[in-house]
């Protein structure tokens, strides 16, 4: 059975790693937005 | 493995006696519910608001019911029934099913995981605070000189840009929803990426786990396309472009492409956590392991992928060339194979198994009989050309209607009769979580059974009055609608008495088959869930091992 | 034990329920309300309903076995009769068989599938063209070779008895909502190519005999084609939400053998030469205001309502109006090309010039307005054509 990398973690290492995925989620987020506005605006 | 080493285990792990949880609590009403950062009582609050929203978007079904109940007009003008219809499905989808579905995020998640709480805990209260804003928002345009919203929650354009200036509100509800959908689902993902026990391994999460982490991408894929395509509607309303306007050059059926392809991914994230959900429940009351988890988790994968390249099939009437046509029919019959194996799989790991019919199996079951009617309907459906007859008619409704209610719907119910004695550490009362159960399978199937008829026999859909030849069907719907919309006050009673009256306490390990780490916490569980990581052995997981 | 038994009697009852509804769809003897698609009368509409039936069936077999062998499952399977609980997890041969033969149904569906559409999609050459264009809340036909054109809306008694608490019990109106007052002619046994398009808002063009539905999408036209086998009347409506009277824009065809097809032509020919008879002559007062009250209640009502009030705030009174009691030019600019934004629609490509004299002398001396103007049919033509 695999142990996996999270085993040493203290739990305030696991929130930091935590808010560096939500951030790239949030801008991955942003960037889905601006892309379908601009698709309207070069379509019209 | 036997019942009694899960109970050891539940020692073993939580030396903690009963009581132990009210330690952190924040006291004070307001400083509990309003500024509370912790999953539990998060969860908690969607929950409600879920069930309040559910019986507003209920009110307006129950009147939309009663006008249809027989020929010519008795009870609203024109336009106010086309109010009802779209606020009906604005607020059961925004308001009902998906925040349904983050409270059982909230609050199972972590408890599934072996974590302390969800990751970012002060972003999850705004997550849930924004929502009540917004429909507050959302309701009050019914109050408004204008009117509510009247163009269906499809919002299609020209139509919805003849809306006044109520319309401006309806937007920012959108767009302050799709905000809370999208740091929840942030929320989840970080959760489940980052805070699993140590030997929480992806491939040993429960299934509903798996569903959500699925649905979270769903959401943060299209909920800004949604946002998107409403920004545009706002800037042709008010501020004179003309994306969706022929004659500024824009093309209304643009926007029905953008509407789409956040509108079939939705379906599919009111649906999935239902499947997760099913598929927890369903292995507890066999006393058996679900058959083929990775066929599971493979088939909800590719359920999510095949849900972005099927849009189109709700618009095989606005004139597409024949080509997009056919990919499009084709993309979206494939989906019902992943479909058909969880439902195999659900019936496999009945088979053999040493089942009981607490209220939670039966909902579970039921969902797997109504939401397989619905999966069928839509194959008829997809089929492009016979859909240039069913499309806009009450079939296309009654489908709908069956995946949503008897299937997502049902699906919360299950999940709420299965944890909440988990929740509350009370057990609800099972008598009457059965009378719930029978009739509103009966009942729901009176509702929407015969709208296949009237759709078949030529009903548009989003019409406050027809002509004679429909009455028969339409009575009764009806009569079925009104005797589900009352059945769910049992729902309520059972809710309220079980965490206010029950005398009966529930063990941390509720139900005599239930696996994974949920059940291994004293019912309800400390208020700060997992504080030392749990040890994860096989026999506490709710699937053995697939590689041996 | 008693338990258990209440629990399969109910589970049974709900099953038969379900399996007797699904099955009712194909007993040829049910007397009551419609249940099931039309096979109409247009080639496309037949292979639809034979492929709708087909893949019904195939929907129902899956249903069955699968919910028998759940039933089953129920049945055996249960702790209170001592079944032990076996501990497969897998079977790789089962789960590639339920993966192979849905697939293989699926070919077998996509086939049929895949040809209906094509002949509902690839006109033939066809012999004649309709041009259809959806208004909130009626329709209009233009016979693009005979060059006749005419508006189809709700028939007055409908109208009449869907207004909220009416007191005319809907079973008394021949046709409640399925009734216009002119229906579209057509030949049988001719190709007919329809143009489609809307002014407005988007609706959708559907007779369920025809066997389609297609969208009307302002600013875009939309082809499709038919072929009518049998004369008769068919009925159909809007299938697309168009606003609030989306529910009471209904479609008539009243489809003839081709001899009184062409008669039907020939008269229309001679009323058009009759209308135009009407603009050139002068007309009195009373005659226009006859006329205009009659045009007030089909076209106008349905907004401003019967009393003239309207229904605030998307629909103006007319009653003491400003522009109802305004200058002349206006109120006839306003009429004849409507209101940008707003249900007001440009009446001068839908009404003749005596209509729209006789509606606007109406509305000018009706509901207290009393400007005393007449408007004569040769002062719309006047300004109309410039
Ligand atoms: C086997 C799976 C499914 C297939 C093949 C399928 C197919 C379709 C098709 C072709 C339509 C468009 C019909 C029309 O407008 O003419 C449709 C509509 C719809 N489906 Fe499904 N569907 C499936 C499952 C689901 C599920 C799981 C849900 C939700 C939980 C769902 C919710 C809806 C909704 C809400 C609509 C109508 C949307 C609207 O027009 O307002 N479907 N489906
Ligand atoms: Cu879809
Ligand atoms: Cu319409």
């Amino acid at each position: 059975m695999t142990v996996d990398m999270t085993q040493q973690d203290s739990i305030s290492n696991k929130r930091k790693r935590a808010v560096r995925t939500a951030w790239v989620l949030a801008v991955i987020a942003a960037l889905i937005f601006v892309a379908f506005i601009l698709s309207g605006v070069l379509g019209s | 493995m036997s019942i009694e080493s899960t109970h050891s285990h539940d020692n073993d792990a939580h030396p903690a006696a009963p009581g132990d949880h009210h330690d952190h609590k924040p006291t004070g009403f307001f400083n509990r519910w309003l500024f509370t950062t912790n999953h539990k009582d998060i969860g908690t609050l969607y929950l409600v608001f879920a069930l309040i929203m559910f019986f507003i978007g209920g009110g307006m079904a129950m009147v939309i019911r009663a006008e249809l109940f027989m020929p010519g007009l008795q009870l609203v003008e024109p336009d106010f029934f086309n109010q009802m219809t779209t606020m009906h499905a604005l607020v059961m989808v925004f308001g009902a099913v998906m925040p349904a579905w983050v409270g059982f995020a909230n609050w199972m998640i972590p408890l599934m995981i072996g974590a302390p709480d969800m990751a970012l805990p002060r972003m999850n209260n705004w997550s849930f605070w924004i929502l009540p804003f917004a429909f507050t928002m959302l309701l009050s345009t019914l109050f408004m000189d204008s009117g509510g919203p009247a163009a269906g929650w499809t919002l299609y354009p020209p139509l919805s840009l003849q809306g006044g200036q109520s319309f401006a509100f309806v937007v920012f509800a959108i767009h302050m929803m799709g905000i809370s959908s999208i740091m929840g689902s942030i929320n989840v993902i970080a959760t489940i990426l980052n805070m699993r026990a140590p030997g929480m391994t992806l491939l040993r999460m429960p299934l509903f786990v798996w569903t959500w982490l699925i649905t979270a991408y769903l959401l943060i894929a299209v909920m800004p396309v949604l946002a998107g395509a409403v920004t545009m509607l706002l800037t042709d309303h008010f501020f004179g472009t003309s994306f969706f306007n022929a004659a500024g050059g824009g093309d209304p059926v643009m926007f029905q492409h953008i509407f789409w392809f956040f509108g079939h991914p939705e379906v599919y994230i009111m649906i999935l956590p239902a499947f997760g959900v099913v598929s927890e429940i369903i292995p507890t009351f066999a006393r058996k392991p679900l058959f083929g988890y990775a066929a599971m988790v493979f088939a909800t994968a590719s359920i999510a992928f095949l849900s972005f390249i099927v849009w189109a099939h709700h618009m095989f009437t606005v004139g597409m060339p024949l080509m997009g046509e056919l990919f499009f029919m084709y993309a979206t019959m494939l989906i019902a194979v992943p479909t058909g194996v969880k439902v195999f799989n659900w019936v496999s790991t009945m088979w053999k198994g040493s089942m009981t019919f607490e209220t939670p199996m039966l909902f579970a079951i039921g969902f797997v009989v109504l939401f397989t009617i619905g999966g069928l309907s839509g194959l008829m459906l997809a089929i492009a050309s016979v859909d240039l007859q069913y499309h806009d008619t009450y079939f296309v409704v009654a489908h709908f209607h069956y995946v949503l209610v008897p299937g997502a719907v049902f699906a919360l119910m299950a999940g709420t009769y299965y944890w909440l004695p988990k929740w509350t550490g009370h057990m609800y009362s099972e008598t009457w979580g059965k009378i719930h159960f029978w009739v509103s399978t009966i009942s729901v199937n009176i509702l929407f059974f015969p709208q296949h008829y009237l759709g078949l026999a030529g009903m548009p859909r989003r019409i406050p009055d027809y002509s004679t030849q429909f009455a028969d069907f339409n009575m009764i719907s009806s009569i079925g609608g009104f005797i589900f919309g009352a059945s769910q006050l049992i729902f309520v009673g059972v809710i309220v008495h079980c965490v206010y009256k029950s005398r009966k306490a529930a063990q941390g390990l509720v139900w005599e088959g239930g696996k994974g780490l949920e059940w291994t916490l004293s019912s309800p569980p400390p208020y700060h869930s997992f504080n030392t990581p749990p040890l994860i052995d096989p026999t506490t997981i709710s699937h053995p091992e697939e590689a041996h | 034990m008693k338990k258990q038994n209440t629990f399969i009697v109910a589970a049974a009852v709900t099953a038969a329920v379900i399996a007797a509804f699904w099955l009712i769809l194909a007993a040829p003897g049910y007397t009551g309300n419609e249940i099931n698609m039309t096979r109409g009368v247009t080639s496309q509409s037949v292979i639809n309903y034979q492929l709708h039936m087909i893949i019904l069936w195939i929907c129902v077999i899956i249903g069955v076995i699968v919910f028998s062998a759940m039933f089953v499952s129920i049945v055996l399977h249960r702790k209170s009769k001592g079944h032990e609980a076996a501990q497969f997890t897998h079977s790789t041969k089962a789960e590639i068989v339920w993966t192979v033969i849905p697939v293989l149904i699926l070919i077998g569906m996509a086939i049929p599938a895949t040809t209906a559409l094509i002949n509902m999609e690839v006109a033939p050459e066809t012999e004649m063209t309709i041009k259809i264009t959806g208004f909130q809340w009626r329709w209009k036909y233009e016979y693009i070779e005979d060059e006749i054109q005419f508006i189809s809306s709700l028939d007055s008694n409908s109208n009449a008895a869907r207004r909220l608490a009416s007191g005319t019990d809907p079973e008394d109106v021949d046709h409640y909502l399925r009734e216009v007052d002119k229906p579209l002619v057509l030949p049988t046994e001719t190709k007919i190519k329809f143009l489609i398009t809307a002014d407005d808002v988007i609706h959708s063009w559907w007779v369920p005999a025809l066997g389609w539905k297609r969208d009307a999408v302002p600013g875009f036209i939309n082809e499709a084609w038919t072929e009518i086998m049998e004369p008769g009347v068919y009925r159909g409506q809007c299938a697309e939400l168009c606003g609030k009277d989306h529910g009471f824009m209904p479609i008539v065809l009243n489809v003839l053998p081709h001899k009184e097809y062409d008669a039907w032509v020939n008269e229309q020919k001679q009323l058009m030469a009759h209308e135009q008879a009407n603009v050139d002559r002068l007309w009195s007062r009373d005659e226009l205001m006859e006329l205009g009250e009659n045009v007030y209640a089909t076209q106008c009502a349905t907004c401003h309502q019967a009393d003239g009030l309207g229904l605030a705030p998307a629909f103006p009174a007319l009653a003491g109006s400003e522009v109802s009691k305004g200058p002349i030019g206006v109120n006839i600019d306003v009429v004849l090309h409507g209101r940008d934004g707003t249900a007001m629609q440009a009446w001068g490509n839908m009404l003749s010039e005596t209509d729209i004299a006789a509606a606007l002398t109406y509305t000018r001396n009706a509901f207290g307005n009393e400007t005393g103007d007449v408007i004569q049919p040769q002062t719309i033509a006047r300004i109309k054509n410039g």
